[in-house]
């Protein structure tokens, strides 16, 4: 009998890692620029490791190397982990399979924050703690925080639907103002709809810096809540009496998965489906415990995004395609199989 | 406080009640559960068996106390109470695709930190029962996809992971076929004998009493009784309660609960072969399948016609009269349905005239012996004041008996006081003659009564008249309870 419980096989985390580094060196190779491959990688080592390392490119390339392609590669690792795992423990602590990270009205929240900033002139979207960003982090809190106040507040049953009619609720009223605030400002529609749309471009490595330490300690922190959203998987009334605080649990879940979507967010605008498709995907074919689930989210988010980037930008280069439509792209016709195969179970 | 299984625990319950908004869905309910018994809640739909047990683990908003060995459950943590209560719900949640060892460990949750990994000690326990109920062959299957009986054992197995003192369960059986439910019951059987204390809601009365030690009766949130099987089963209880016509048999300590509808009459097709004998058991336990009619029956040749003589002379059966002024008729007549059930027969009594607030001892012990007793009368005519509704009455009960007969079914079939009937013109006489002439081969006929008609002594085998020599009544005595009436 094979008595041991389901975790993430140590040789799926080793294919996880692998998949990572073999999307993220196909994406900082290809590029409107040609660039010598070996110098590309060498450059890389070079500035991420202590070592010394002449890599051989012009002082153009290494630039290119170092301040374009290499920090939007590492954004696009740590959003897509953000929001697939952000998804993850939505669809857990709600027990829905259609639950993403939007659902509770960060989106919304977000795209309200952003567009006030945009047409109040506070930022462009670009460089670390930029208007925008912070606006756009504020607004998707503020809807978040809403929906759960008054969700939970109102809700003497203690479940969850109450909260999720809430939040479609408030995003359907920042949605409302956002449109109302856009209608008024129409010289600046391409812009936010360009940062609703989301994308990788970056100024540097200014907005990494400012994603990565909350990213890692909340990817850190979620990833290991397997165990108890497994739990909280046979319902909220049998969770608590196997000796769970189900109510607290899933406070302290929603409130780091927010965050974790909400700076995201900022830095990347509103890209699409990643929190929803990526965890179903891992469910498919590793399993359906948490403990499976959230830690390859990690890396099928990571590779996900910067494999859709990747497509983004070179599919009408020079020019570029907001990841939201290449996610969406791709991530519809797979959310509507997901929806024939669970729905016919 | 941590439990260990070695020391059972009883449950003191005080006025337990739930309320949700101005409905009172459970009465203040006082309770003491035995440690290491069986308590059983029964009840019609809605009455509060579900809501009790719930208040009991703390699943549902209550008032009152609920304490186990002295220690108030609401002073104990959330990890405690898990410690000491397992909860097996009617319709738990299985989350899809979920291995059923991943879902067995999750009964020791109140064991280990959320966050800490699982101890060799919890993978052991969850080892241990899993090979404790026969599951090990399904470790690595998903819970979605085992049957129904599988399932409530894989149910059963991550509330004995908990290694509680205490188990609770909702309708452990509902949705079980009878193989499953037997099963699922005879492992709680021996989870209390092992010393655990079990507290169960059931749908099923005859089973609840097959097993539990206690029962309670809760109607609309109260408890109505409360006792052994035999106290609380009773036909008065479930008419009151459950509003349910039913017939309670009582087999060598077994109580069993049967609706009235599985045991009348239902009229079956003309072509039936009368020889195909079903076992009284089969007919009268709704839980022995019954054989269905294929369609074969319908080529076998039509039903015979009495007196049929088999191969060694002995009649197929006969016709039976008993008469005469003399105490005794009827007695004889219940002693031939005495070596009837003997004989493993079905055997029909229908009584006329009698019954209603009559109480007779052959009644009771009939009913024990699995005969179908059918109460066609209404008393004597003097104590009755409409003698039209008692016409209409023998009427229907002549009907009655006489589709017994036609059916077939029984071996046996006992007219308890028939020709009161025919000799007051309450029933027409010939229709009689002609059902006992017509009747089916195998079936044999008794009937009881005062001056029988010529008619009914020329279609009977037998005629034996019972002669009054003396009657205690002429002295004065009214009667001797047991030997008189």
């Amino acid at each position: 009998m094979n008595a041991t419980p389901t975790t993430a096989r140590p040789l799926w985390l080793v294919a996880g890692v692998a998949f990572v580094v073999g999307v993220a060196t196909m994406a900082l190779l290809i590029g409107p620029t040609s660039i010598p491959a070996g110098g590309t990688l060498l450059e890389s080592l070079d500035r991420l490791t202590p070592f010394n390392i002449d890599s051989g490119l012009t002082e153009t390339q290494q630039s290119i190397v170092w301040n374009l392609r290499l920090p939007r590669v590492v954004l696009g690792l740590l959003v897509g982990a953000s929001l697939a795992t952000a998804g993850s423990t939505y669809q857990g602590v709600f027990r829905n399979p259609l639950a993403d990270p939007y659902l509770l009205g960060i989106a919304a929240g977000g795209g309200l924050g952003a567009t006030i900033a945009f047409v109040n002139r506070f930022g462009d979207g670009n460089g670390a703690f930029d208007g925008v960003q912070i606006a756009a982090f504020a607004g998707a809190l503020v809807a978040v925080s809403l929906a759960w106040i008054v969700g939970v507040a109102g809700d003497r049953s203690n479940g969850t639907t109450t909260l999720i009619l809430t939040g479609v609720a408030v995003a359907s009223l920042f949605t409302a103002v956002q449109t109302f605030l856009q209608q008024r400002n129409a010289d600046d529609i391409r812009q936010i709809y360009t940062w609703l749309l989301g994308g990788l471009s970056t100024s540097g490595w200014s907005e990494v810096m400012q994603l990565l330490p909350i990213a890692v300690l909340l990817l850190f922190v979620l990833a290991l809540s397997g165990r108890t959203l497994d739990i909280m998987a046979v319902g909220d009334e049998e969770a608590t009496l196997l000796g769970l605080a189900v109510p607290q649990i899933r406070f302290g879940l929603l409130v780091a998965a927010s965050l974790l979507t909400a700076a995201a967010v900022a830095v990347s605008g509103l890209i699409a489906f990643v929190g929803l498709i990526v965890p179903h995907a891992v469910r498919l074919l590793f399993g359906a415990s948490f403990r499976v689930i959230l830690p390859l989210s990690i890396f099928a988010g990571a590779g996900f995004l910067v494999l859709c980037d990747l497509a983004a930008r070179t599919i009408l280069s020079p020019a570029e395609i907001p990841i939201g439509v290449i996610t969406a792209f791709f991530g519809a016709p797979f959310f509507i199989v997901i929806l024939r195969t669970t729905s016919s179970r | 406080m941590s439990r260990s299984l070695g020391t059972p625990a009883a449950i003191e319950v005080r006025g337990l009640g739930v309320e949700i908004g101005k409905t009172t869905l459970l009465q203040p309910t006082d309770l003491f559960i035995k440690a290491g018994s069986w308590l059983s809640i029964i009840g019609p739909n809605g009455a509060g068996k579900s809501t009790l047990l719930k208040a009991i683990v703390g699943a549902a908003p209550s008032m009152g106390t609920v304490s186990v060995d002295g220690t108030d459950t609401a002073s104990m943590k959330r990890t405690e109470k898990a410690q000491t209560f397992a909860w097996v719900p009617q319709t738990p949640i299985i989350p899809p695709g979920f291995r059923v060892f991943d879902y067995v460990l999750l009964g020791r949750t109140p064991h280990r930190h959320p966050l800490a990994a699982e101890r060799s000690e919890d993978l052991a326990v969850v080892h241990d029962v899993l090979l404790d109920l026969d599951l090990a062959p399904f470790v690595d299957r998903n819970v979605d996809s085992l049957s129904g009986g599988e399932r409530q054992r894989v149910i059963i197995a991550r509330a004995l992971a908990q290694q509680t003192p205490i188990l609770l369960l909702d309708e452990p059986t509902t949705a079980l076929d009878l193989g499953h439910q037997q099963e699922v019951l005879l492992l709680l059987d021996r989870l209390r004998d092992e010393g655990r204390t079990i507290v169960s809601t059931m749908h099923d009365l005859t089973l609840a009493g097959q097993f539990a030690d206690r029962l309670i009766l809760l109607a609309c949130g109260r408890v109505v009784a409360d006792g052994t099987t035999s106290a609380v089963l009773t036909e008065e209880n479930l008419a009151t309660h459950y509003k349910a016509d039913v017939r309670v048999v009582r087999n060598n300590g077994t109580v069993l609960v049967i609706p009235r509808i599985a045991t009348q009459f239902i009229p079956s097709s003309p072509t039936r072969n009368p020889l195909d004998h079903q076992s009284p058991r089969a007919i009268r336990n709704p839980l022995v399948h019954q054989k269905k009619e294929t369609p074969t029956m319908v080529t076998e040749p039509p039903v015979e016609k009495a007196p049929v003589e088999d191969a060694k002379g002995y009649a197929q059966s006969i016709v039976l009269v008993m008469t005469g002024d003399g105490k005794g008729k009827s007695s004889s007549a219940f002693g031939m349905m005495c070596r009837g059930v003997a004989r493993d027969w079905n055997v029909a009594v229908v009584q006329f005239v009698k019954s209603g607030d009559w109480n007779v001892g052959e009644e009771k012990i009939g009913r024990q012996l699995g005969v179908d007793w059918f109460n066609e009368g209404q008393g004597f005519t003097w104590n009755s004041e409409d003698l039209e509704k008692d016409k209409a009455i023998a009427r229907a009960g002549w009907e009655r008996a006489a589709e017994i007969i036609a059916a077939g079914e029984h071996q046996l079939v006992i007219l308890d006081e028939l020709t009161y009937l025919i000799n007051w013109g309450w029933i027409e006489a010939e229709p009689v003659y002609e059902a006992i002439r017509n009747r089916p081969g195998k079936v044999s006929i008794v009937v009881t009564g005062r001056d029988a008609p010529e008619e009914l002594i020329e279609v009977a085998d037998t005629v034996s008249e019972v002669r009054k020599v003396k009657h205690a009544f002429d002295k004065g005595i009214v009667a001797k309870k047991g030997i008189d009436y």
